[in-house]
């Protein structure tokens, strides 16, 4: 019984915060291509046994892809290209 | 001309302008012509381009356009450096929120926060760098690039949450 009540006053709140923490900073670090194989495997084996985790990984990469997605959609005026070669070649002269 | 439309993409989101983006793109090449004796070969030449580019913005448009000076970054960091940030300030944006918003509300989420942390992400996030390309064109170590990053996802999922709670979707923490 005294163990049960020791279990319930444990700091495991501060480790499942910590092991958030670490948990994201691992997603963070995959989508930028920047994870060591341990950090990958930290969120592919949480990903795939929590929901919660999942879910989150799912957001960090909707956004990104998002983004992404719009971003490459801004219009470049015409003839920029022609206009900096022009400079370009009139400094030469 | 390489990488144009991504300098030009770049310079937008930086100066929010067309014709800003359009005379910081020719400024950019223009210097890169001029100084082309400065690049290293071999190493990333969209990197080096997109360094002149980031500084000429620093130089030029927010001295023209007067725009409020450098972010107080230990001020924000302190804000974002606490324990409970991820617990408390940590908006619960859903994925089914993200994919509904369309265009307009992500690029404007993206557009109201600070040049520099919005800088971070388009280098990380749109344009695919690498942190250490990051740390060069920015002229900043490679951790100061991760916080910056982290700080910017945090005010750009704050910002999502807002639009989401306008679109009517759930996301109490």
């Amino acid at each position: 019984m005294f163990d049960f009540i020791g279990k319930w006053f444990s700091t495991d709140k501060g480790k499942e915060a910590e092991d958030r923490k670490i948990f994201m900073d691992a997603v963070h670090l995959m989508l930028d291509g920047e994870a060591t194989p341990e950090q990958q495997k930290i969120v592919m084996d949480k990903i795939r046994c929590c929901q919660f985790s999942n879910s989150k990984y799912e957001l960090e990469k909707c956004i990104r892809e998002k983004l992404k997605s719009l971003y490459c959609c801004k219009e470049m005026p015409k003839n920029l290209d022609e206009t900096i070669l022009q400079k370009i070649t009139s400094t030469q002269i | 001309m390489p990488y144009l439309k991504s300098l030009y993409n770049f310079a937008f989101r930086l100066t929010l302008d067309e014709d800003d983006a359009n005379d910081l793109v020719q400024d950019a090449y223009m210097k890169a012509f001029r100084f082309f004796n400065t690049f290293e070969e071999g190493t990333n030449s969209k990197a080096w381009l997109f360094r002149i580019l980031k500084n000429s913005f620093i130089n030029e448009y927010r001295r023209k356009a007067k725009l409020p000076g450098k972010v107080d970054y230990q001020e924000v960091e302190a804000y974002y450096n606490s324990d409970d940030v991820d617990e408390v300030i940590t908006p619960d944006l859903r994925v089914e929120s993200v994919q509904d918003m369309i265009g307009d509300e992500i690029t404007r989420a993206l557009n109201s926060i600070d040049a520099d942390f919005r800088l971070a992400i388009i280098l990380c996030d749109i344009e695919g760098f690498t942190y250490e390309e990051m740390a060069k064109i920015l002229d900043i170590p490679i951790g100061t690039v991760r916080s910056r990053l982290h700080r910017a996802r945090q005010m750009l999922k704050e910002k999502l949450a807002d639009y989401a709670k306008g679109l009517g979707y759930n996301v109490e923490n």
